[in-house]
């Protein structure tokens, strides 16, 4: 394969953790522009355990989810009172507070002569577990796109669970949820927590495949790109996410020869589409509605 | 069966129920009037467990209900639909009524779906929906989809706000018959109403609740016979 | 003496803050919606006015007009395209997600209009007044009066004018302000234009205070504008000014005490307390109970 369009493949695929990391957030009815806080988390932790640790990369990645969820939970109790716009603000703010946290961590050694750690603003470079054990740009691809595989695998596996179906009926209206007798509270702490572990694992790959990462890539663009993903996509299916970072990343690699234009053509392209489908491209009328002709019994 | 006794709820800073005491016999229909802001829906929710009571008690077939927190009152047999927030309008007309069974263990999942096919007999028009989402359908439909709702979790006694409220009168008269029918079924109904006169159709005794405290309470008869009732809510003279 | 000259200069920078705290607090308050794109009309304005500048060549009163004219502009536009098809209670992350995508749109046309990183943004040339040990920039003082009058007249025009009712009467309650005749959609755009037009006056007093503009002026200003607004709480005009200034004077103290790297920090952190202490900020509280959040979606 191309080693341009496998790193292009890559780069999607590791998006999308973050695109569906906002899209579990998005079904409990919140909207945060912090995903890319736990994105973060996940790839300091990864880049440390296999780096500094010199640990496999099932470790690593493990690490990396586990601290995304755990610091995923935190903001979820700190903000349990919290929804809608508040909500929003309070989850960038603690991503932001995170970023700056890091420009002053500083956590070298030396290790076969080279400083590896985190390096306050200068990042953390020498991620190199992918070179010394040998794995091209495809076969990190392959590994990437199966973990995005089964992460959708199991999100399919949700939707028709007892658990997807309290949530989604929290974000649609959580004093209605209340009064059937749900507690909107657990289900978006347990949704915050998930996304949290995506984004986290996300994060991992993320600083495996790029070998250095630093404070300024982790900013407030890359969040509500993620969160513009799941929206743009619809949220009718796990898919949706998905949808929109093929959309976006897709398009803009394809008119790469407009180069400058790009942007000025595609952010007016996806306000032109959000007049025509307010709800994304998979929204869950059409996903409704297609079931329906595939004439698949939901039960 | 359910009874209330001298309920007391704060929401906000503003005090919305002075210390309300209602009885609802097991098999009656038990309506409340009351004009707006007199406190209807804060009673509801404070029954349904969603807001907390300052003072007083409620019991339901002599287990208190105070403090469990409206997943377990629900549990207690006690199932409400609420105004105007009637479906979750982006789900399923079949998924909507999955979620009101949510409190049904999981070794009673042949029962849920048991219950469902009933709903459907009950609810015709549900059937013919059954995947559309709920937000799609109209006003008295979503009456129903909420009213079936609240059945599937099996409650011992149904609350009921305001359910004729932005309906036309001939979906009113269908929402109607539909409570006289699941009555007449053995089911107990708290119903809050504006519209006495409907009321006076199906309930057996009645209460009025007007800022926050209950001003008067009887059987139909008696309550024909009020000449202030009469003037406010029946429109007669 | 140190501290007060900190804080008069805090205040000064807060001025501008609170004029851009007010650009979100009046979409907030009246639509309910935000809108992201407002810090990328603000650069917009200021990239277009930069550009025609040697074309015009009427110094910094035409810079300060077309930064206005420009941003108020861009405002519109964005009212057009991302908020205006998006009106019902439903469609405010749509609306919102919508406008990101615009901003994105407004910063690569501002890059084109400007290709190199910093471009020099001329101020007036005002001495810098001295009150015994005390100073303040000229051009500072005259931009906190310029800031002082823009606010006023958006009072005269909100409490005092016929439009300035159905704004109001909107904000309240949109369906009764339809039956009263009110066109809700029309002054959806009015409002986003008096956004875009504040937004406009803080850009110029900014940049011409700091000599030039750079790209990432736009994020910077949603920023400041969002912290202002949060701070003083969500939809309160008062509060916005309040916040904005309480906002310049928490940053210049930071950063006189802890240096310029932890300034930013402070906000961020003082912005996340206030939210998880006091979500409805200092004048908010109420309108944080009375729109409780079931009903409130972004």
């Amino acid at each position: 394969m191309d080693l341009y369009l496998a790193s292009v493949l890559t780069n999607m695929t590791l998006i999308a953790f973050l695109a569906l990391s906002a899209y579990l957030v998005l079904v409990v009815g919140e909207v945060s522009f912090g995903q890319q806080a736990f994105f973060c988390i996940g790839a300091y932790l990864t880049a440390s355990v296999t780096a500094l640790a010199g640990a496999h990369i099932v470790w690593g990645l493990l690490a990396g989810m586990l601290a995304g969820a755990v610091c995923a939970l935190l903001l979820g109790f700190l903000t349990i009172r919290l929804s809608g716009l508040y909500f929003a603000i309070s989850t960038l703010c603690f991503a932001e507070l995170l970023r700056f946290s890091l420009l002053h961590i500083r956590f070298t050694q030396l290790i076969d002569g080279r400083e590896i750690g985190p390096d306050g603003p200068e990042g953390f470079s020498n991620i190199r577990w992918i070179f010394e054990h040998n794995y091209a740009v495809t076969d990190f691809l392959l590994l990437a796109a199966t973990c995005l595989l089964i992460l959708l695998v199991l999100l399919f596996g949700l939707q028709r669970s007892h658990l997807m179906l309290a949530a989604r009926m929290v974000g649609n209206d959580p004093v209605l949820a209340q009064s059937q007798g749900f507690n909107p509270h657990r289900y978006r702490l347990v949704f915050i927590a998930l996304s949290g572990a995506v984004a986290g694992f996300g994060g991992g790959l993320f600083a495996l495949f790029n070998t250095h990462i630093e404070p300024a890539m982790f900013g407030v663009m890359l969040g509500v790109h993620g969160l513009a993903y799941s929206i743009i996509g619809g949220l009718g299916t796990p898919l949706g996410p998905l949808l929109g970072v093929m959309l976006d990343i897709g398009l803009l690699e394809s008119i790469r020869q407009l180069a400058a234009y790009r942007m000025i053509l595609f952010g007016g392209l996806v306000a032109l589409l959000l007049v025509f489908r307010p709800e994304g491209i998979a929204s869950p009328r059409l996903v409704a509605r297609l079931r329906r002709r595939w004439g698949r019994r939901r039960v | 069966m359910l009874s209330v006794n001298n309920l007391v709820t704060s929401y906000g800073l503003i005090k919305a129920l002075k210390g309300v005491s209602i009885e609802a016999k097991q098999g009656d229909v038990t309506c409340i009037l009351g004009p707006n802001g007199a406190g209807k829906t804060t009673l509801m929710f404070t029954l349904a467990g969603i807001l907390s009571e300052d003072a007083g008690s409620v019991s339901l077939l002599g287990h208190s209900l105070n403090g469990l927190g409206a997943p377990k009152v629900l549990r207690q047999g006690l199932a409400l639909v609420p105004e105007n927030r009637l479906v979750f309008a982006d789900m399923s007309v079949h998924e909507n009524l999955l979620a009101g069974a949510f409190t049904q263990s999981r070794a009673m999942a042949a029962q849920v779906s048991d219950d469902i096919d009933k709903m459907y007999t009950r609810f015709p028009i549900l059937k013919a929906r059954h995947d559309q989402p709920a937000g799609t359908l109209s006003g008295g439909e979503q009456q129903m989809l909420a009213l079936a709702r609240a059945l599937m979790s099996r409650p011992s006694i149904l609350l009921m706000d305001e359910p004729s409220v932005g309906l036309s009168p001939l979906i009113v008269d269908e929402i109607f018959a539909i409570i006289k029918q699941l009555n007449e079924d053995g089911m107990s109904i708290l119903l809050v109403e504006q519209n006495a006169t409907k009321a006076l159709q199906v309930a057996d005794y009645f209460y009025l609740l007007d800022q926050g405290k209950v001003t008067f309470s009887g059987t139909p008869d008696q309550l024909k016979d009020d000449d202030v009732i009469k003037r406010a809510y029946l429109g007669g003279s | 003496m140190e501290v007060i000259q900190t804080s008069l200069d805090g205040l000064m920078v807060g001025s501008t803050y609170a004029l851009l705290g007010l650009g979100f607090a009046l979409v907030f308050g009246i639509m309910r919606r935000i809108n992201l794109a407002f810090g990328a009309c603000l650069l917009f304005g200021a990239s277009l006015a930069i550009y025609l500048e040697p074309l015009l060549g009427w110094g910094a009163w035409g810079l300060f007009l077309v930064t206005m004219a420009g941003a108020a502009l861009a405002s519109a536009y964005v009212e057009r395209l991302c908020f205006a098809p998006h009106s019902q209670r439903r469609g405010a992350v749509t609306a919102m997600i919508a406008s990101f995508a615009i901003w994105m749109q407004l910063d690569e046309i501002s890059s084109q209009l400007l290709p190199q990183r910093t471009h020099a943004y001329q101020g007036l040339e005002v001495p810098t007044l001295w009150l015994g040990e005390l100073s303040v920039r000229g051009d500072q003082l005259l931009h906190f009066g310029m800031a002082l009058v823009s606010i006023m007249l958006l009072y005269i025009l909100l409490y005092k004018t016929r439009l300035g009712l159905l704004i109001r009467a909107t904000a309240d309650n949109p369906e009764s302000a339809h039956l009263l005749g009110a066109r809700v959609s029309w002054l959806g755009f009015v409002v986003f234009f008096l956004a875009g037009i504040l937004g406009g006056v803080a850009a110029f007093m900014i940049l011409s205070a700091d000599g030039y503009a750079t790209p990432l002026f736009g994020l910077w200003s949603t920023f400041k504008g969002l912290m202002a607004m949060i701070i003083g709480g969500v939809g309160s005009l008062l509060g916005a000014v309040v916040g904005g200034l309480i906002l310049g004077l928490v940053e210049t103290h930071a950063g006189a005490a802890l240096g310029a790297e932890f300034r930013d920090m402070v906000t961020f952190g003082l912005v996340f307390l206030v939210l998880i202490i006091r979500p409805g900020g200092l004048m908010g509280v109420k309108i944080y109970r009375t729109d409780n959040a079931a009903q409130e979606r972004v």
